[in-house]
C-alpha cells in the first residue's frame, strides 16, 4: 500500500488503453505520474463498466454503470446515456473510496456538467484539462472555469480566447502523446524506392473523420500546384479511408470532378490478413493481396485496421512535405507527427492550428475563410487553395539550407512544447500549487415538465379525477390491479385514471373500474404538477405514486419483519 | 411482512381484492404438464439449472411434461417437451391456467397462476421471498423456496455474480414437484455446481492427434507442449491456447485462434510482438504476485490478470469438502487425454490427485446419489 503521505490524483478520462487521442494522453499521464515518488494516482476511466478488474499497475475503476437498474434507465434516455458515459452516475462512488486530493478531469468540456453540484465538488481540489476549438468558446467552459481550481486547455488559442474573456487563470498544457515513434529515417531513399516514388515530390495529408471536408480544398490546391509545375512530378498522399463512401466522403468522386484521376493522387493500403501496406493510387476497395496471396483483403487504412505507429513514420518518411488544412481541432496529432519526422508543415493557422503553423515552429501558415457552423454557430475555417497552392511552391523552390533549418526548428519545438515530460511536468506543478477555491454558488433551475395528457381527461372534471401512476412492470401492475375495484368503493364519485407504459396495458386493461390508461412519461412524477401547485390547478383530485416508495426508493422493505394493525385483505 | 401489494394497499388506502385479467385462447393439445418459466432480463433472477430440475422430476415421474413459456427471448431449457412463445401474456395465461401446476422464478407468470389458485412451486434469492411471494390463492398451494444466500441478506441487485438463486439446489426444487405431484422424493444430494459448470468446452491435452470439429477446443499446451499433435485442428474449430512456453510461428499462423492464454512469471517479450504482428489476441496471466506489477507496467498495453494456482487450491478446498465415498462428478467439459474423453481434469488425470478437482471446479457439479 502506498503511503497517505503523497498526494492522491484522481484522473478521469478515456481509458489509458483506448486508441483515441484523450485515451493516448491518458497512457503516458499515467505512466508518468505512476512513476513519481509524491503522487499515487488513481485511474477513472471512462468506457469501462464499473467493476470491471482493468489490470492496471495502480488502482483503477471503470465510470460507465454496471448495475441493471441504471443500465435499465439509461437505455431509455439517450440524454442519460450520454451522461453516463462520461462517468456521471459512478463517478460518486469512485470518489467516495478514493478520497482523492486532487480530481484530474481530462474531457470535452461537456463531460463535467453538474458536477460541480456533487458533494464532494467543493471538498476537493479540481482541475480540468479540456479541448476548446472553436470560436465563440462554449458556454459550458465559460461557466466551468469559476467552478473548478484550475482550467486547462490543449491549445494556447482557447488559453487566448478565455483570457479575453476575463479568465486569467486559464493555461494551456498541451495534450501528452509520445512522438518518439516519429523521427527522420536513414533509409528513406530505399523506402521511396521501394514505392516507386523516388522522382516524385510529394505531398502527404493524414487524416479522418471531419478533416475529409478539407479534401476538395486539397486537391483544388494540388491541382493548381501541378498547372504552375506541370515539370514537377506531383503527388499527393491523402492516408485515410477512402471506401467510406456510404457516409458521404466520396473522394473518387472528387478526383473525377478535379480532373485528378492521372495517378497523381495515391492511398495506403493495408492487408487485412498479413498487415503489409504499400502505397498506390486508388484502385478501389477489397482487392488480392500480392504479398501474402488472401483474396480481398487489401483495402485502404481504416478505422477497423491501420497501420502501426513504426509504419506511419515510414509513411511521413515517404513524403516531402506535410500538408494539414483543417476546420479546427483540439491538437491534431499527425502535424506533430509530422514535424518530428522531418517535414516542414504547412497548417491552417486556426484554432489549434496555431500552436503549428508558423516559421518559429516549423511551419507556413495556409490562409482560411469563415464559415459558421449550422447548429452550434461555432465558426470553422475553410482552407484557401490558393494558399495551399502558394505555399506547396515556397516549400518545393525552397534551398536545402532554408529547409533543413525549418525542419530542425519543428523537431525541436515538438520536443519542447509537446513532449509527455512537458505536460507531465506542468500537471505535477499544478496537482501541488493549485489553491482550492471557495465554493461556489449553486443555482437551481425550475423544472417545469410538460404534459400533454388533456385528451385523456377532458371527459371528466378535474374534481373527480384520480390517478394511479405505477409506470412498470408486469408483476406489480397486476398487483395494483386487485386494488382499483376497492379504490372505486372508496370513491364511487370519481373516475380512476391508470398510468402506466404501454406495454403493461393488457395487465390492467380488463379491470372495469378503471376509467382510462394514460401512458406514462417522466412529467407524471411530480405529485405537484399532478395535484396542483399555487396558480396551477393540478390534473387531478387526488394523485397516488404508489411506485414511489418500491421503485423509485426502496424504502418498504424492512427486511420483511414490519407488521400492520390492520387487516388488508 | 411488507408484501409490495400491501405498501400500494396501504399507499391507496384499500385492502387488496382480485385482479381482473381475462386469459386469451390458445390452441394446446397437452395434458398432464407443468408450466415452467425462466428468465434472464434480471440476471439475478435467472436460475441455471432448471435442466437438472427437469431430470430429476422425469426420473420419478416420466409422464408429467414440462411446457416451457415465455415470449420467445427467454433462454431455452433444453429437456423441456416445448417451449410455447406466445406474443401476448394473456396467450400464457391460458396455457398456466390449464396447467397442472406452475413451477418458476419471480416474475409474472407466478402471480397469474395465483390468481388462477394453481398450485405454484417459486424460487426467489435477489430479494425477500415474503415481498413479493404469489398474493392471491391458497397459501397451502404455495411453496415457496429461498436461497440461503450463505447467510447473508438479499443484494436487491438486478444483477449478481455470483448468483445468490444458483445456491438453490436442483433436487430441493424437483422434491417440492414431486411432493405437488404425490411422487417419491429423489435421494440425490448436490454437493458443489461450478459457475462454469454450463459451459460446452473440450480441452485436448495433445498426447495423440485428437479428431475433432466444430467445437470449442482449449488446446493445453500448459499441460503437455506439443504443437505438432495440434495443427490440425485449427482447420474446423474455434480454438483457444493456454501454454506457459512462446509458441512456434506455424502455430501462430493458424487461421481459427480464438485467444491465446499465455501463463509465466516473466512474460517473452519476443513471442508477445511475434503474437501482436499476426494480430492474435493474446492474454497474459501473471503466476507470481512478486513479479506483477513489473509485468503490468512493462506490457502495459495489455491486461495481466494474477493466478497463483497453489491459492486457487486452497481457496476451493475451503468452499468445498468432498464426501468420503460415493462421490459422482457431472460437467459440460470434456478433456481429451490417453486417446479417451473424460468429464474432469481429475478423471483424465487417473483419479489419482484429489487437487484437480480443485483446479477444475468451477466446471463441475458435484454429487452423491
Amino acid at each position: 500500500m502506498m503511503s497517505r503521505s503523497k498526494t492522491k490524483v484522481l484522473v478521469q478520462s478515456n481509458y489509458s488503453r483506448m486508441v483515441t487521442g484523450f485515451g493516448k494522453n491518458m497512457r503516458n499521464i499515467l505512466l508518468a505520474l505512476y512513476n513519481d515518488p509524491d503522487i499515487e494516482v488513481v485511474e477513472a476511466a471512462n468506457g469501462v463498466p464499473y467493476g470491471r478488474d482493468m489490470h492496471t499497475p495502480w488502482e483503477s475503476y471503470g465510470t460507465y454503470p454496471s448495475d441493471q437498474k441504471t443500465l435499465s434507465i439509461i437505455g431509455k434516455d439517450p440524454t442519460k446515456k450520454r451522461v453516463a458515459q462520461y462517468g456521471f452516475y459512478v463517478i460518486d462512488d469512485i470518489v467516495e473510496k478514493v478520497k482523492p486530493d486532487v480530481f484530474l478531469g481530462i474531457e470535452d468540456v461537456w463531460a463535467f456538467k453538474e458536477y460541480e453540484k456533487k458533494s464532494w465538488w467543493s471538498k476537493t481540489k479540481k482541475i480540468i484539462w479540456t479541448t476548446l476549438d472553436s470560436l465563440p468558446i462554449l458556454d459550458q467552459a465559460i461557466e466551468m472555469e469559476p467552478k473548478c481550481d484550475k482550467m486547462l486547455v490543449w491549445a494556447s488559442f482557447a488559453e487566448k480566447a478565455m483570457k479575453e474573456l476575463g479568465h486569467e487563470t486559464v493555461e494551456t498544457v498541451h495534450g501528452a502523446v509520445d512522438y518518439s515513434h516519429f523521427k527522420p529515417l536513414d533509409n528513406r531513399g530505399d523506402l521511396r524506392k521501394l514505392h516507386d516514388l523516388q522522382e516524385d515530390f510529394v505531398i502527404g495529408f493524414v487524416f479522418k473523420n471531419q478533416l475529409r471536408k478539407s479534401v476538395p480544398n486539397l486537391l483544388e490546391g494540388f491541382k493548381k500546384f501541378k498547372a504552375k509545375n506541370p515539370e514537377v512530378s506531383a503527388k499527393l498522399l491523402l492516408h485515410t479511408d477512402w471506401g467510406e463512401k456510404q457516409h458521404g466522403w466520396d473522394i473518387p468522386r472528387y478526383l473525377k470532378e478535379k480532373n485528378l484521376e492521372d495517378g497523381s493522387v495515391l492511398a495506403t493500403y493495408v492487408c487485412h490478413k498479413c498487415d503489409d501496406y504499400f502505397v498506390r493510387p486508388y484502385f478501389g476497395e477489397e482487392k488480392d493481396c500480392s504479398s501474402c496471396g488472401s483474396k480481398k483483403s487489401v483495402k485502404t487504412k481504416n478505422s477497423g485496421k491501420g497501420v502501426g505507429e513504426k509504419e506511419l513514420n515510414e509513411l511521413y518518411n515517404l513524403m516531402d512535405v506535410y500538408c494539414h488544412p483543417f476546420t479546427s481541432g483540439g491538437q491534431e496529432l499527425p502535424i506533430q507527427e509530422a514535424k518530428a519526422a522531418g517535414l516542414i508543415t504547412l497548417v491552417t493557422d486556426y484554432s489549434c492550428g496555431t500552436d503549428s503553423a508558423y516559421e518559429h515552429q516549423g511551419g507556413l501558415p495556409l490562409a482560411w475563410n469563415e464559415y459558421r457552423e449550422p447548429s452550434t454557430q461555432f465558426i470553422k475555417a475553410t482552407t484557401c487553395p490558393d494558399s495551399i497552392c502558394e505555399r506547396l511552391q515556397q516549400v518545393y523552390e525552397m534551398d536545402g539550407k532554408s529547409k533543413s533549418k525549418l525542419i530542425e526548428t519543428g523537431k525541436k519545438y515538438v520536443q519542447e512544447k509537446f513532449s509527455v515530460q512537458n505536460a507531465v511536468e506542468k500537471l505535477k506543478y499544478y496537482i501541488k500549487s493549485v489553491e482550492i477555491r471557495t465554493k461556489e454558488e449553486e443555482k437551481k433551475e425550475d423544472e417545469k415538465p410538460a404534459i400533454s395528457v388533456e385528451d385523456f381527461l377532458k371527459d371528466v372534471p378535474l374534481k373527480d379525477r384520480i390517478a394511479v401512476v405505477l409506470p412498470r412492470s408486469a408483476g406489480d401492475v397486476l398487483m395494483a390491479n386487485s386494488l382499483i375495484e376497492n379504490l372505486n368503493n372508496l370513491y364511487p364519485d370519481k373516475k380512476i385514471f391508470f398510468v402506466t407504459q404501454p406495454e403493461f396495458y393488457d395487465l390492467i386493461n380488463d379491470n372495469p373500474f378503471v376509467h382510462k390508461v394514460i401512458p406514462y412519461s417522466n412529467s407524471f412524477e411530480d405529485l405537484h404538477v399532478l395535484e396542483g401547485r399555487g396558480d396551477h390547478q393540478g390534473l387531478f383530485d387526488i394523485a397516488f405514486l404508489p411506485h414511489c416508495m418500491t421503485q423509485k426508493t426502496y424504502s418498504y422493505n424492512h427486511n420483511g419483519k414490519d407488521k400492520t394493525q390492520f387487516k388488508l385483505k | 411482512m411488507s408484501h409490495l401489494v400491501e405498501v400500494y394497499a396501504k399507499d391507496l388506502g384499500v385492502k387488496i381484492g382480485k385482479p381482473y385479467f381475462k386469459p386469451h385462447f390458445f390452441p394446446i393439445l397437452e395434458e398432464n404438464y407443468i408450466t415452467i418459466h425462466n428468465d434472464n432480463k434480471v440476471q439475478s433472477k435467472e436460475y441455471d439449472y432448471w435442466e437438472e430440475v427437469v431430470s430429476l422430476v422425469k426420473k420419478q415421474a416420466p409422464d408429467i411434461k414440462f411446457i416451457q413459456i415465455g415470449a420467445g427471448k427467454e433462454p431455452k431449457i433444453k429437456n423441456v417437451a416445448k417451449f410455447i412463445a406466445t406474443p401476448s401474456i394473456k396467450q400464457s395465461a391460458y396455457i398456466i391456467k390449464n396447467a397442472l401446476m406452475h413451477v418458476g422464478i419471480d416474475s409474472l407468470p407466478v402471480h397469474i397462476a395465483s390468481s388462477f389458485d394453481k398450485p405454484i412451486v417459486a424460487i426467489y434469492a435477489h430479494t425477500y421471498a415474503s415481498t413479493c411471494r404469489p398474493v392471491w390463492g391458497s397459501k397451502k398451494n404455495h411453496t415457496i423456496i429461498e436461497s440461503h444466500r450463505k447467510g447473508k441478506k438479499p443484494s436487491y441487485s438486478l444483477s449478481e455474480n455470483p448468483k445468490s438463486i444458483n445456491l438453490i439446489r436442483p433436487e430441493e426444487i424437483a422434491n417440492a414437484i414431486l411432493k405437488r405431484l404425490s411422487k417419491k422424493k429423489i435421494s440425490r444430494k448436490t454437493i458443489f455446481i461450478g459457475d462454469k459448470y454450463k459451459e460446452e468446452f473440450v480441452h485436448v491435452i495433445p498426447d495423440n492427434k485428437y479428431s475433432l470439429s466444430s467445437k470449442k477446443v482449449v488446446l493445453r499446451l500448459d499441460l503437455l507442449h506439443n504443437e505438432e499433435n495440434t495443427l490440425h485442428l485449427f482447420k474446423d474449430n474455434q480454438v483457444s491456447i493456454v501454454t506457459n512456453k512462446p509458441l512456434g510461428d506455424e502455430t501462430l499462423s493458424q487461421k481459427n485462434i480464438n485467444c491465446i492464454n499465455y501463463f509465466s512469471d516473466y512474460f517473452d517479450e519476443e513471442f508477445i510482438e511475434r503474437a501482436k504482428k499476426k494480430g492474435v489476441s493474446l492474454r497474459l496471466f501473471c503466476t507470481k504476485e512478486e513479479t506483477l506489477n513489473e509485468q503490468r507496467y512493462k506490457f502495459f498495453d495489455i491486461q495481466i490478470a494474477l493466478i497463483d494456482e497453489s491459492k486457487k487450491v486452497a481457496e476451493a478446498k475451503k468452499i468445498v469438502e468432498l464426501p468420503k465415498k460415493n462421490l459422482k462428478i457431472k460437467s459440460y467439459t470434456i478433456y481429451f487425454k490417453n486417446g479417451e474423453a473424460y468429464h474432469s481434469l481429475f478423471e483424465a488425470n487417473g483419479k489419482e490427485n484429489l487437487d484437480d478437482i480443485f483446479v477444475d471446479l468451477d466446471k463441475l457439479m458435484l454429487y452423491t446419489d
